[in-house]
């Protein structure tokens, strides 16, 4: 990775902006930890309801975080965070008072279990598309609600513990280093639980935010924009949902790990399928995807169910029906539709897109000031061995070899016996009319589909049957047809999500983001400053990918794809839509990369670019290689200029 | 008589791809669009369909502006679009495609029905009836599209890449066709097309679209011999 | 053997709603996740039009039916097309969750928890069926599912509007093109749909009384074989709903009501795992 890093001054402002960042979150954590802890400790009477209060809000701000990780970022939507709540509630709980575990280790072993349940579910669910996933969680959540009212085990209606099974309604205190952790239940103790709790949650939401912002949660959302996307960054599609799930369901767990110490007792009442809804809407309405959104909408949703801040409404209805009116959980599905169809990025979402329109400026670690276009430090300064006759192949000068290459889609053969030897140090165009099969081909090499027949190396090894994801890491990145950019992140934040990172950060340093972690940022930011740069961008970091020119925005993917160090770039049409400056822009930009030893495979229409950059072509036609040879010797071509232009060639047709 | 563009303008999204299009395609006679990828033929094509929204300009058939219109109210009217990539329901049969062909014409008379005669002149169609499209070949793909569209009585035919991964054999076979639904059905078409050669043989008028724009027009035959085409086209 | 046959039987209340689901998921690409609340919705209509004596049984039959039709359209015009635009839009889905608890809520409050006995189309009593004793309201709902899947089957393959369904499944842009609304098609199978939900009310409520929660668990079922069944053919939920029904009520019998509802969720994840596109779905590799 770079050593040319950019001036000190920038690196301070850039290493004091993040730490501060994430230093002013803790203080606002603990700053209401504090404020929530202080009455809980008075031991006055006339607190406890309030605890109670602002203890849920903190068990379903926990949970509701998890499930951000999963339906926010990832997309993925859950209807069953609740029972993930449930589970970690009544393990805990009944680990400890049937199993007489100690309860600091039944908690332990709740979100474990849990965790393990999730990710299991999500193991068998995963290759699933499209509302299946919620449709499996739903029924895992009305399961479980069934579960825990009927089951006689968990004490069914009598609640966990209860008197006839357990002698108490209430799990002892939990004792620690000789205190006893008192939950805010009565009069004159000080509810001493809500500590405990509290330096948990702290550390939960820390690691939370450390997840959502690091290359890990970057992957999330990549997953969430296009799978198709993240596994050509690199990402483990499938492994990584899996794991997001567990985190979620843990995350679940542990909200429901400070439900049962908060009231130290459970009723299935209190677990119904609408403490899913609740925790998807508050997601939803604080803004499904933002660091703080589920926060703040835990914070809303808790207290209008739990206080009489709806009585008002229910009064009015009452006034025009007595029998026909909503109450709470009806209330709650208006908000919940109310807030999908007027406020679909939630509140912390939605301030954000005001700030950002008004203030003019983006926001974010990726606010870094470019820097001056320094040569890209990343190569092996390999010579290019450019020869412009195309001769016999030898084998050591090969990275790709694509040899008799097969594939078909229902009734038509999109690719037949395809050949293609790309060597090294060469830019190597495909060219051909449209529907003769490209783009299939590169789809092939970067294993999106399975091929037929043939065989594909990359650097001397075998690569079809490997899931894109390995491919990519082996050292293959590529650009897409229609540009595929996360339009709501930032120029920075793109080029960000290209780095390997994105794929194989471990999840246990992303949360825990060790010191380690801040210098690898500062080494990110620097990196893709450079790149930005390098690609004609190095003004518009903060900008809004979206709203970047098209011919910024296929730059912008070549940054990306640069990102990863790949040894081979794969581009389809990466001239489409581009003006004829942009075009020569490109051309010299690829020139460039193919002097620092990268070797390029270029779909393209363009004729002009491919004979200013490519070393040899070729032509392919309704799935078969027509023509090879230099851009001048295929274009020359008597079969080519038939395929591209129509002419007929026996005039007798 | 004929299908008028005045001014278009649309794209996707925030991507503005057509740029103040005029073109007039006058029943009876075929008009040849052409220009490389990426310079917006697709694009036109689907405004003009409705698939895209007009953004600015309008678009009149017959005299009736039509660029307000869902794209199923414009093909109800004889506006019919052959997509690029065929578009073929693969899990119905041949029988079936040709049969969705035919709900755009309903409640339309006075136009005439040719699928029979297709269907005699290309036996090959006849012999595939009941098969699944999508077990088909392109070039039988494409021929089944094209039926699907005469079966849809068309006023105005809009044809996107109808070569589009074939070869020059077959697209020759699907460009008689071409023919011979426009000379039966007595449709205006616009055939947009990258190769450049064979669309302007059968058309009368050509139109040269760049980055967006039309910008060359004239007699297809002249267009097709001259220099400044080719050179789009092949660089050369 | 008891257990089989009332698990078949049993199965036809799911394969109905199940059914509604297909439907609509074919064409539109979007489920209704009140479906649930709509078919206790149909319940309460039942109990409603039982007091128009003016109205012989098929009339008030035909007058819920219809009403769930038009509910569908509803639900389809603003709870799902203004939240499904475009393939990464599933805010339908958390949409149409909503407003499932706005009518429990409304139902609650309005009419209480309680049961209340439909008359509309009671059939008491049991009958003899391979010598096991069946409900014979459950059986009228099994033949009914039968007749209604047979009669879904034979129109998506031998009417135009079934082509057009099909059609609709695989392509609505396309569809488009050809003269027909996708948003016309989707407002019918909305309105099949929830026609079919308020049938499956109708016959339930009248089975074991109306009250707001009449569909949660039905919806859940239907959801679980569905999936089991694969949501994109009309053989799927009958399919899905006999293996479904069978295996909760084998194992109900052997281990309680309880386990029987968890053997089900077990099969549900079996089948996942074993064919994600369901036990008659269709696997297909498309071209992106």
């Amino acid at each position: 990775m770079s050593t040319t890093v950019p001036s000190s001054s920038l690196l301070d402002r850039v290493r004091r902006g993040e730490a501060g960042r994430d230093l002013g979150y803790l203080v606002v954590l603990l700053a209401a930890a504090a404020w929530i802890a202080l009455p809980a400790l008075s031991g006055d009477g006339t607190t406890l309801a309030g605890t109670q209060t602002t203890a849920v809000v903190v068990a379903v701000a926990v949970a509701a975080a998890g499930l951000n990780l999963l339906s926010g970022h990832a997309r993925l939507i859950s209807l069953g965070q609740g029972a993930f709540f449930a589970i970690g509630a009544y393990v805990s709980a009944y680990l400890a008072v049937d199993s007489s575990l100690h309860p600091v280790l039944a908690i332990v072993v709740a979100i474990v279990v849990t965790a393990a349940f999730g990710g299991l579910l999500a193991l068998c669910t995963m290759r699933l598309r499209g509302p299946a996933f919620a449709m499996v969680t739903l029924v895992v959540a009305i399961l479980t609600e069934r579960v825990l009212a009927e089951w006689a085990p968990l004490g069914r209606l009598s609640g966990y513990p209860n008197t006839l099974d357990h002698g108490s309604g209430l799990m002892p205190p939990i004792e620690v280093f000789g205190t006893s952790l008192e939950p805010p239940l009565f009069a004159g103790t000080e509810a001493t639980v809500v500590v405990a709790i509290l330096v948990v949650a702290v550390v939960a939401l820390v690691g939370y935010r450390n997840v959502a912002r690091s290359a890990w949660g970057r992957s999330l959302h990549a997953i969430g924009t296009s799978e198709h996307l993240a596994a050509h960054l690199g990402v483990n599609v499938f492994g990584r949902k899996v794991a997001v799930m567990a985190l979620a369901s843990a995350y679940g767990a542990l909200g429901g790990v400070f439900y049962a110490q908060v009231f130290a007792h459970l009723q299935p009442e209190s677990f119904t399928m609408l403490l899913s809804i609740t925790m998807i809407l508050a997601v939803i309405l604080g803004g499904a995807g933002t660091v703080a959104g589920p926060l703040v909408g835990a914070v809303i949703i808790v207290l209008l169910q739990r206080t009489d801040a709806l009585t008002p409404l229910v009064d009015l209805q009452r006034q025009v029906s007595d029998t026909w009116y909503l109450s709470t959980p009806g209330l709650i599905g208006v908000l919940l539709v109310l807030t999908l169809a007027f406020l679909p990025q939630g509140i912390v979402g939605g301030l954000g897109e005001l700030v950002h329109r008004f203030a003019g400026r983006g926001a974010g670690p990726a606010a870094v000031v470019s820097t001056p276009a320094t040569t890209p430090a990343s190569t092996p300064a390999s010579t290019p061995a450019t020869t412009s006759e195309v001769t016999q192949v030898d084998a050591d000068d090969v990275l790709l070899a694509v040899r008799g290459v097969s594939k078909s889609f229902g009734g038509i053969q999109a690719v037949r016996s395809a050949e293609l030897v790309v060597r090294r140090g060469t830019i190597h165009a495909v060219i051909g009319p449209n529907g003769a099969g490209k783009t299939t081909v590169a789809n092939l090499v970067t294993g999106v589909y399975g091929i037929d027949g043939g065989e594909i190396t990359f650097d001397g090894r075998r690569i079809d049957g490997r899931r894109t994801h390995a491919i990519v890491r082996s050292g293959v990145a590529r650009t897409f047809q229609t540009p595929l950019l996360f339009t709501h992140a930032s120029a920075m934040e793109n080029v960000l999500a290209g780095f390997p990172d994105t794929g194989r950060l471990p999840l246990v340093r992303a949360w825990v983001k060790d010191p380690g972690q801040y210098r690898r940022t500062r080494e990110l930011n620097a990196r893709a400053a450079e790149l930005l740069a390098l690609v004609g961008l190095g003004e518009d970091g903060h900008v809004e990918a979206g709203s970047l020119p098209y011919g910024k925005q296929r730059a912008l993917e070549i940054a990306r794809a640069l990102a990863s160090d790949p040894r081979l770039l794969i581009l389809d049409e990466p001239a489409a839509g581009l003006n004829t400056a942009e075009t020569a822009e490109l051309g010299r930009l690829m020139l460039t990369l193919r002097e620092q030893g990268l070797v390029m495979v270029v779909v393209e229409h363009h004729m002009d670019l491919v004979t200013q950059v490519s070393d040899e072509v070729t032509c392919m036609e309704s799935g078969a290689v027509l023509a090879h040879g230099t851009a001048a010797e295929v274009l020359a071509e008597p079969a080519v200029v038939e395929a591209y232009l129509g002419v007929e060639m026996e005039e007798t047709a | 008589m004929s299908l008028v563009l005045e001014k278009v303008a649309s794209g996707y999204g925030r991507l503005a791809v057509l740029h103040g299009v005029d073109l007039e395609v006058p029943r009876g006679e075929i008009v040849s669009v052409v220009g490389a990828n990426g310079a917006g033929k697709s694009t036109l094509a689907q405004t003009i369909s409705g698939l895209l929204t007009t953004t600015a300009g309008s678009i009149t058939l017959d005299g009736t502006p039509v660029h307000r219109l869902r794209p199923e109210k414009r093909a109800r009217l004889g506006l019919v679009h052959v997509p690029e990539g065929r578009r073929l329901f693969g899990g119905l049969t041949v029988a079936e495609n040709v049969g969705m062909g035919r709900h755009a014409a309903r409640g339309r008379g006075g136009d005439p029905d040719v699928v029979e005669h297709l269907l005699d002149a290309f036996p090959r169609l006849r012999e595939r009836w009941g098969q699944r499209a999508g077990l088909l070949s392109g070039g039988e793909q494409q021929m089944v599209a094209l039926a699907r569209a005469a079966a849809s009585r068309p006023r105005y035919l809009l044809l996107d890449e109808p070569s589009l991964g074939l070869s020059p054999r077959l697209s020759s076979e699907v460009f008689r066709l071409v023919a011979m639904i426009a000379e039966e059905t007595g449709a205006g078409v616009v055939l947009v097309e990258q190769r450049v050669d064979a669309a302007l043989r059968l058309a009368t008028t050509g139109h040269v679209i760049e980055h967006g724009r039309i910008v060359v027009s004239g007699d297809a035959e002249e267009l097709r011999t001259s220099e400044m085409v080719r050179k789009a086209y092949l660089g050369v | 053997m008891d257990a089989v046959v009332s698990g078949i039987v049993l199965a036809g209340l799911y394969a109905l709603v199940g059914q509604g689901l297909v439907l609509t998921f074919v064409t539109t690409r979007t489920l209704n996740f009140a479906s649930g609340e709509l078919l206790a919705v149909g319940g309460f209509l039942a109990l409603g039009v039982g007091s128009w004596s003016w109205l012989p049984t098929p009339g008030k039959l035909a007058v819920v039916v219809l009403v769930g039709g038009v509910l569908g359209a509803v639900v389809h015009r603003w709870l799902v097309l203004p939240f499904a635009r475009g393939e990464h839009d599933s805010r339908w889905l958390l949409s149409t969750v909503g407003v499932s608890y706005v009518l429990l809520n409304l139902f609650t409050n309005g009419e209480g928890a309680n049961p209340q006995r439909v008359e509309l189309t009671r059939n008491p009593g049991t009958v003899e069926l391979l010598g096991v004793g069946v409900n014979r309201q459950s059986l009228v709902i099994a033949v009914i599912a039968v007749v209604v899947t047979l009669a879904l089957v034979a129109a998506s393959r031998w009417t135009s509007g079934g082509v057009v369904m099909r059609a609709v499944a695989e392509d609505p842009r396309t569809v488009a093109l050809m003269g027909i609304s996708p948003r016309l098609v989707g407002a019918v199978a909305y309105a099949g749909a929830t026609a079919l939900a308020a049938l499956a009310g109708v016959l339930w409520a009248s089975e074991v009384g109306a009250t707001p929660g009449l569909g949660v668990h039905v919806l859940v079922s239907a959801f679980a074989v569905a999936v089991i069944g694969g949501l994109t053919s009309f053989w799927g939920p009958l399919v899905g709903a006999v293996v479904f029904g069978v295996v909760v009520q084998v194992s109900a019998y052997e281990l309680g009501a309880l386990w029987g509802q968890v053997a089900g969720l077990v099969l549900v994840i079996v089948v996942l795992v074993l064919r994600p596109e369901g036990l008659v779905g269709r696997r297909v590799e498309a071209k992106l």
